[in-house]
């Protein structure tokens, strides 16, 4: 193993080592103090750029176009073997500096920003854990391998938005989130499972596959009603999460994959068409947004919107140019959320009090009526949530009720108290 | 001297059942089942051939769920609560122990049918029956007189398939399960599905070719899913997954195919380890909560048992395939070999597993998050006891999780085995 694949795996591991270390101490039931996680957090993550730093570096000085390190042999059953192959290329290496950088960027914020809140030793335990999966599906060399990181990524997400979990709200928020993220990820698993079996699936069917799976992570429509739910959590977290990294990961994975469905029309036309769709319908929720974080969430979604249509058209260095720079704008713009009124007010007074609204002269050549209606349609957030329910939501439950009246025929279930075979229900057990 | 250690293995835990009724009887049954997985694993540590002790034998067909099902046995009975812990409790659960061990090493089919009749006794005619619990004893006792009439009439294997239906809880003979968990004991219905005996006389039963057994399998993964949706009552919550994550291993072991067969039986390590701690967590829950906790509403007991909350999302999530944990792999495995064997229908698979996903953590929201309810007594987190159990439970999840190698090896073996057998026996 030489210099740059050691790099990589430390740029890999570091933040994993920091979640285990951190887990099992307060499994044992030690719960570091704030400094230590602070101290412990910028270690990480300096040693963590260091080595990603050496590794471009590396890749530089030898003109590579790829570092691999294949960790072969984590377990094979009659010659399928998970290809856990860890790759850096052009595509992800940028992505790769970007994650740590940003990550320890985040962890010094939060160091301030949480203190003495009760959840600061979790915030930092899912930070890592979700450093380690962003990182892990950007140096994934094959798509089983990223789906390790791909589910990595989504738990965090969830647990950090129920990240004030003494309120209903983010808990509820959260639950929802998470029913989206796994319902498309069926895209991705399957997906995944198709590419080793005998008769190559054909493109069009990949391509929406993946799409499925990157239009959920990425907040696409129709599932771009999950994000303004995600706002629940922490700003740190709103900020890593949905303003530089995770929101950011489908459109890697379309990227990524690109080369299995290029060949198809129909599947070009479809990410592009979802792109501009999320587009239009980020734009628009983002002007009628109430709060900052929330239109600072549909903003973003407009930005992944374009990205995934950038992707469509084989734009990839522009698309990954995208990436970064509006990764470092909205991460600057959510840190700044809670002093957004504050900076508002500076802003007006120095441009004279004479701050004009933006997009009032595309607005002023729309008629009245459609521009009622346009409104009506952006507050209700496109009735995506309502078509969700309506569509998806309602007739679950119904068919859930209606089989579990079924099992109920003849069964006597009706009476829903358990009758304890042993003791009596005394609610303090000795 | 093998065959006797087995046998000891398996007349302990009945000893132990008749000595729990007079002294502890918590000590007599964990130091009862220890000793039965201390003897299998003494019995096993000789290789993976087969070791024939005239009616009984270790094979890699049952070798894991020897060593595996003691061990589970002795964390519940080990972490079990005060309250349930009465001569009848343990004398029941070993009885169990004591019926799935012989019917795991079986060699005969009279043995076999001993076993299983012995598993079922106390949910048929034993302790853990109740009035107005008709379900489970009817599903037990149709499972074992469908199973003695196969033995009889082997011209007909669909009595084989009844046999495996009613004992597993397939569609539509699913119901049973979440009624005994629900009205019945909790532990000791846990113990008795983390059996899989059903899936177990599947695997012996090899020569069955039915089609109907694994559409049922998956229907039934998709059915229970689709069923814990909606449910608001915990326990019921709980049974209908593991319903559903068992039926996933059948669908494997129905596969056909070495990838398969190797998923199915990750998967059964998986759903074992996974049920018996989310049972055992939800258990103490209730006994220190009261038992009126239910999804309609949150509870907020992490703020007052911040572990038990956390070992509880380990086991559900590794039950439905978290990176890290062997519920990771053993779901890769058996979507790609039910992929092979089952195109269309085995899509069913990832969409049951998103749907469980979905219930188990709503299941973790509502019981541990949002604001403890101001009527709640405070209550400690888990005793080092209960601790100790469930993390053992948790680190092998992960530990096999993480190094995977062996235990993949181990169990690939089973189809290599079956195979062989299954060549051996059509020969004239």
């Amino acid at each position: 193993m030489d210099n740059a694949q050691l790099a990589l795996l430390l740029a890999l591991a570091l933040p994993g080592a920091a979640f285990v270390f951190l887990s099992a101490a307060w499994l044992l039931g030690w719960t570091p103090r704030e400094k230590f996680i602070t101290r412990l957090t910028a270690s990480v993550y300096l040693l963590a750029f260091a080595a990603a730093g050496s590794l471009g570096w590396r890749m530089h000085e030898r003109e590579l176009a790829s570092v691999s390190v294949d960790l072969r042999g984590w377990f094979d059953v009659a010659g399928y073997q998970f290809p856990l192959i860890l790759l850096v290329d052009r595509l992800s290496y940028p992505l790769v500096v970007m994650t740590v950088a940003l990550t320890g960027l985040i962890g010094k914020f939060s160091s301030t920003y949480l203190h003495r809140d009760r959840g600061f030793f979790r915030f930092y335990v899912l930070l890592h854990l979700f450093a380690f999966g962003a990182l892990f599906v950007f140096c994934a060399g094959s798509i089983d391998a990223l789906v390790l990181g791909w589910e990595l990524v989504g738990i965090t997400s969830v647990l950090l938005i129920a990240f004030f979990q003494y309120r209903s709200g983010p808990v509820e928020n959260a639950l929802r989130v998470f029913a989206f993220y796994r319902g498309c990820d069926i895209g991705l698993l399957v997906g995944a499972a198709l590419l080793h079996h005998d008769g190559p699936p054909s493109p069009v069917t990949l391509g929406l596959l993946f799409l499925l799976a990157a239009a959920g992570k990425s907040a696409q429509v129709p599932f771009s009603g999950w994000l303004p739910r995600a706002m629940e959590g922490p700003t740190p977290s709103s900020a890593i999460f949905y303003g530089a990294i995770s929101v950011h990961i489908g459109a890697y994975l379309m990227l990524r994959t690109r080369p299995f469905w290029e060949q198809s029309v129909a599947a070009i036309a479809a990410v592009a068409i979802v792109g501009a769709v999320t587009a239009i319908y980020g734009t628009l929720a983002g002007r009628v947004s109430p709060d900052a974080k929330n239109s600072l969430a549909n903003a973003s979604l407009a930005q992944v919107g374009l990205i995934f249509v950038e992707t469509a058209f084989g734009l990839q260095t522009l698309a990954l140019m995208h990436i970064l720079g509006h990764a470092a704008v909205r991460t600057l713009q959510f840190l700044r959320a809670p002093s957004a009124l504050h900076d508002y007010h500076r802003i007006h007074a120095a441009a004279g009090g004479h701050l004009a609204p933006t997009g009032r002269h595309v607005e002023t050549l729309l008629p009245e009526a459609l521009r009622l209606w346009l409104y009506r349609f952006a507050l209700d957030r496109g009735h995506l949530d309502t078509g969700l329910q309506r569509v998806l939501i309602t007739p679950l439950f119904a068919l859930s009720a209606l089989l579990r009246r079924l099992d109920e025929v003849g069964g006597g279930l009706r009476t829903s108290r358990p009758e304890p075979l042993l003791e009596s229900r005394r609610p303090i057990d000795a | 001297m093998p065959d006797s250690i087995l046998w000891v293995s398996i007349l302990i835990p009945l000893l132990g059942a008749g000595a729990s009724r007079l002294a502890a009887p918590r000590i007599v049954a964990v130091a009862a089942s220890a000793l039965s997985a201390l003897c299998i694993i003494a019995c096993a540590a000789g290789g993976s051939q087969q070791h024939e002790f005239g009616l009984l034998s270790i094979s890699p067909v049952n070798q894991s769920a020897l060593i595996l099902f003691p061990l589970l046995c002795t964390a519940v009975l080990f972490a079990a609560p005060k309250r349930d812990m009465t001569p009848a409790m343990a004398g029941g659960s070993l009885t169990i122990l004591a019926g799935t061990l012989l019917a795991y090493a079986s060699v005969t089919q009279p043995v076999l049918l001993a076993g299983w009749i012995l598993s079922a006794l106390p949910f048929i005619a034993g302790p853990f029956t109740s009035e107005g619990n008709w379900r489970p004893r009817a599903a037990l006792g149709l499972s074992c007189i469908a199973l003695a009439a196969a033995m009889q009439l082997p011209e007909f294997p669909y009595l084989i398939v009844a046999a495996i239906v009613l004992r597993k809880g397939i569609f539509p003979a699913h119901a049973w399960f979440d009624e005994s968990v629900e009205r019945g004991p909790l532990l000791p219905s846990a113990l008795l599905f983390a059996g899989h005996l059903g899936a177990f006389l599947r695997l012996r039963a090899h020569e069955l070719d039915d089609v109907l057994l694994s559409n049922l399998a998956l229907l039934t993964a998709a059915y229970t899913a689709i069923r814990a949706v909606a449910e608001s009552r915990p326990r019921r919550v709980l049974a209908l997954i593991s319903l559903s994550q068992a039926a996933c291993l059948l669908a494997g072991i129905e596969s056909g195919t070495v990838i398969g067969n190797t998923g199915a039986m990750l998967h059964w390590i998986v759903v074992s380890l996974s049920t018996t701690g989310l049972f055992l967590a939800l258990r103490l829950a209730e006994v220190r909560f009261g038992e009126s906790l239910d999804t309609r509403s949150f509870h907020g007991l992490a703020e007052h048992a911040p572990r038990r909350a956390v070992l509880f999302a380990v086991c559900g999530l590794a039950l439905v395939g978290l990176p890290g944990t062997l519920g990771f792999i053993s779901e890769d495995l058996l979507i790609h070999g039910t992929l092979d064997s089952h195109s269309h229908l085995s899509v069913l698979l990832p969409v049951a597993t998103a749907l469980n996903a979905v219930s188990i953590v709503r299941l973790f929201a509502h019981l541990f998050l949002g604001r403890l309810k101001r009527e709640r007594s405070v209550a400690m987190d888990l005793l080092p006891r209960e601790r100790l159990a469930l993390a053992c439970l948790a680190v092998a999840l992960f530990v096999t999780g993480i190094w995977p190698k062996p235990i993949v090896d181990v169990q690939g073996r089973t189809f290599e085995f079956l195979k062989t057998a299954h060549t051996a026996k059509a020969r004239p």
